[in-house]
């Protein structure tokens, strides 16, 4: 089919063409940009991390009356392992997702003003197991190392050894072992003992954009400071085990508030508004490639219909079905490719757009190229049933109209 | 005549029911998805201080010592020192610092066991600065703020939930170790967004706060404040002196004359503090309010994008309702040019069938209405903060109406004039 026929052709019918057009753009545009921001938020809700999350589970005590520190709590653990399906529990002052940010600057230069945004975990005896760090170089707390970490003033990590995320590892010392280093917070120095595989911080972006994945490792002795009490479990179980967990710590500290939480309804709550966010955008998608299906196929049938006329004529000079399906569809496919050029064009402005006033990196080309290949094949598949129909009319009804 | 085309209009929509239907629903789809997300958005935007919010100012300093990281740009929030000696050297104008922390509330007679509420820290003023009502008492005083007084007001909700609403002004609230005394009830109270929540480490919007306490009390009492920063090596339990920030600072300033005298002395506050050595800038902020919440991004930013999303899908309905509605009018060219030939004029062929697309955009209204009202319920069960106020409004119940009207309209004019142009001769000769 030649397409400089099917242009002129076109030409003579500007304002329908256009329409199609227009309608393939925007659709385009929108839809490229909005399956960017869905890919965006799915990969938000996915971020992996390399702890068990589904058997762990934590209570959180607050308003501890007890003036004891070590006593206490290790009344509290003892209770919690106590209870029939908890394999093992431990103190920290966080945990991934959970809001509950204790912010860390490092440097590798105490004389220096030259600070890394690093997320502090502080882990009481056993923590580093029962949180699941995963540890690829160097080795795990020991017992002697918890019981010489403590929390200084309330906020601060004393322990002289420290594990590190492997994110934090990397971008501290590229290319380097960072066993034996040495570094440096507001407070000390902390020797790097070892190196775990990464996890979460406390709250996504507290770190910048990329530190999703730095944070330190502190053990330390019992303290009140830790809120925190970690318990593993089998996660059919963990209802009924934090429900009496709850009781337990109760029975310990009748004035304790006290909330117990399973550690995958909370990652999911956590990310709730990107799931809702998630549902919206392909809702949108759906609904915006139904209505641009729709006002293809109402456009292109009625257009078509109009020129049955011109149908018949040249089904009657020898034109066969064939052809008149493909004219169809090649005359669809030209304005697909105009629409989509048009489209992908408009989505790069409204990227533009959106970059300039929210937070929104640039859209690579694959997604505009995409959503424009979407929009050629729906605009195909729209014109497949007028354009058959069209190919039936028999040259002599269609030459008398 | 307006009435005639309309009645034409429906007649010829009636004509073919399931293109008019599907018409109909995408008009309604885009209104509706508009409706839906400009209703959380302009609820999220409104003015929580209506009358008031050009008088009231945030206060800013940058109380890095030199040498600290990240010294050069100001800081949201305000540490107690500075707090302190800014409310010593400006007392002729009404202010109040804030702070925000869960106060724990001990078990009591019928309540054995212990609860939280969340606690607004103030100074006497916040009262009168923030518009605050008094239900039952009143606000404590100035003394009671520089005695350390252990004394509270409470919201309405929570005296509800501990005193059953009745006027417990003289009853004791026992938090912590020590007992406060209720000395005020407020009556309901809750500005939206929460302005004096922002960057407190507090939500922004939804709910009422608990208790309002002073202060200078209880930071006595191991107050843990929601957010804090610090710039050197805290101690946590002496708040008072800590080189931290974790207060909010507002003033209420009448005139303009007033600025100028509060921006000149917080500039001399601040270049004062630089020339002593304890800031290393010299910098400091006052915005008003509504500066402050854009400042702060108070919306958030999927609100806005779910605006223009819904926006753009607005758009697509239109133009794919003008293209349906340009079908109809191509195919029924032979009408029109019987009419023309009976001797309509352009105009009203034109008016006759914008007639008829306004008559679909007043269905797709309608339809678009019922379609926020789902969405906006949908909405509500969300896990947002923000998540209760979801509720259509007058104004918005009218903007659906005007968006319906000339979406309708933007859709209809090219098939309008499409058909007004049509020769008739062509058309009645192709009959």
């Amino acid at each position: 089919m030649n397409p400089v026929v099917m242009i002129r052709s076109l030409r003579r019918h500007p304002v329908p063409a256009l329409m199609l057009v227009l309608e393939m753009a925007l659709a385009c545009a929108v839809l490229g940009n909005v399956l960017h921001m869905l890919e965006r938020r799915f990969a938000a809700i996915h971020r992996v991390e390399h702890i068990d999350e589904a058997s762990l589970a934590f209570l959180t005590i607050d308003n501890r009356g007890a003036s004891d520190n070590a006593d206490t709590i290790s009344r509290e653990l003892l209770a919690l392992k106590a209870i029939p399906g908890v394999s093992a529990a431990a103190q920290s002052n966080s945990l991934p997702l959970s809001h509950n940010v204790w912010g860390g600057s490092l440097r590798l230069d105490p004389t220096t003003q030259d600070w890394t945004d690093a997320s502090t975990y502080i882990l009481g005896l056993d923590g580093s197991q029962v949180l699941g760090l995963k540890l690829v170089q160097g080795r795990d707390f020991r017992a002697d190392d918890y019981a010489a970490g403590d929390i200084r003033a309330g906020s601060s990590p004393t322990a002289p050894v420290v594990i590190l995320s492997q994110s934090l590892a990397r971008r501290l010392w590229p290319g380097q072992s960072p066993l034996g280093k040495v570094v440096y917070d507001s407070a000390g120095r902390h020797t790097v003992i070892g190196v775990a595989r990464n996890v979460l911080v406390p709250e996504i972006g507290v770190n910048g954009p990329n530190g999703n994945y730095d944070e330190a490792f502190y053990p330390s002795r019992p303290s009140m400071d830790m809120r925190y009490d970690l318990i593993r479990t089998d996660p059919r179980q963990m209802p009924r085990v934090l429900r009496q967990a709850q009781q337990a710590l109760y029975g310990i500290d009748p004035q304790a508030l006290i909330y117990a939480g399973e550690f995958g309804s909370e990652r999911r709550a956590y990310f709730a508004t990107d799931r809702s966010m998630v549902w919206m955008l392909s809702l949108v998608s759906v609904v915006m490639l139904a209505a641009t299906a729709l006002g293809v196929v109402g456009l292109t049938s009625f257009w078509v219909g109009q020129r049955r006329g011109q149908i018949g004529i040249r089904r009657a000079l020898g034109a066969r079905r064939r052809d008149v399906l493909a004219y169809f569809q090649g005359e669809n496919l030209l304005l697909s490719v105009a629409g989509g050029g048009l489209g992908m064009l408009l989505g790069y402005g409204l990227n533009l757009y959106l970059m300039r006033h929210y937070e929104f990196v640039h859209l690579p080309a694959a997604y505009l190229w995409s959503g424009a290949l979407a929009l050629l094949l729906l605009g195909q598949l729209a014109v497949l049933g007028p354009a058959l129909k069209a190919s039936r009319i028999s040259p002599v009804v269609a030459m008398r109209g | 005549m307006w009435l005639y085309y309309l009645k034409l209009g429906l007649r010829s929509l009636l004509r073919s029911p399931v293109l008019t239907a599907l018409t109909v629903l995408m008009l309604a789809m885009g209104i509706g998805a508009c409706i839906t997300t400009w209703t959380v958005y302009h609820l999220l935007s409104g003015d929580p201080m209506p009358g008031r919010s050009g008088q009231l100012f945030y206060v800013r300093l940058n109380p890095y010592p030199p040498g600290v990281e990240a010294a050069d740009r100001l800081v949201t929030l305000m540490s107690y020192h500075d707090a302190s000696a800014l409310w010593q050297l400006t007392p002729q104008f009404e202010q109040t610092p804030v702070a925000l922390g869960t106060i724990v509330i001990d078990g009591m007679a019928g309540k054995p066991r212990p609860s939280t509420t969340e606690g607004v820290l103030g100074r006497a003023p916040m009262f009168d600065v923030f518009a605050m009502h008094f239900r039952y008492g009143g606000p404590w005083s100035a003394m009671d703020d520089a005695s350390h007084a252990r004394v509270v007001v409470l919201s309405e909700a929570l005296n509800r939930r501990l005193f059953h609403g009745e006027n417990s002004v003289g009853r004791l609230l026992p938090v912590g170790t020590h007992d406060y005394r209720v000395v005020g009830v407020l009556r309901p109270w809750s500005p939206q967004p929460r302005f004096y929540a922002l960057s407190l480490g507090n939500r922004s919007y939804g709910g009422t706060d608990g208790a309002f306490m002073p202060v200078t009390t209880q930071m006595d009492d191991g107050f843990v404040p929601e957010n804090i920063n610090c710039y050197a090596e805290p101690d946590f339990r002496h708040l008072a002196r800590a080189p931290c920030t974790w207060l909010g600072y507002w003033v209420q300033l009448r005139s303009k004359a007033d600025q100028q005298a509060y921006r000149r002395l917080l500039a001399g506050y601040a270049g004062q503090q630089k020339s002593q050595g304890r800031f290393a800038s010299a910098q400091m902020g006052l915005d008003d309010l509504r500066t402050w919440l854009i400042t702060r991004k108070v919306i958030p930013e999927d609100v806005q994008l779910q605006a223009n999303i819904a926006f753009g899908f607005l758009w697509i309905c239109i133009v794919n309702t003008g293209g349906l509605l340009l079908a109809k009018c191509l195919r029924r060219s032979r009408e029109i040019g019987t009419r023309r030939a009976l001797g309509a004029s352009r105009g009203a062929i034109f008016a006759q069938f914008l007639a008829e697309s306004v008559a679909v955009g007043l269905a797709g209204g309608a339809l678009g209405l019922l379609l926020s009202m789902a969405g906006l319920w949908a909405v509500r069960q969300q896990p947002a903060a923000y998540a209760g106020l979801a509720h259509l409004d007058g104004s918005m119940f009218m903007l659906a109406w005007v968006v319906a009207l000339v979406a309708s309209v933007l859709a209809g004019l090219l098939p309008a004039w499409r058909a007004s142009v049509l020769a008739p001769a062509t058309q009645l000769k192709a009959m």
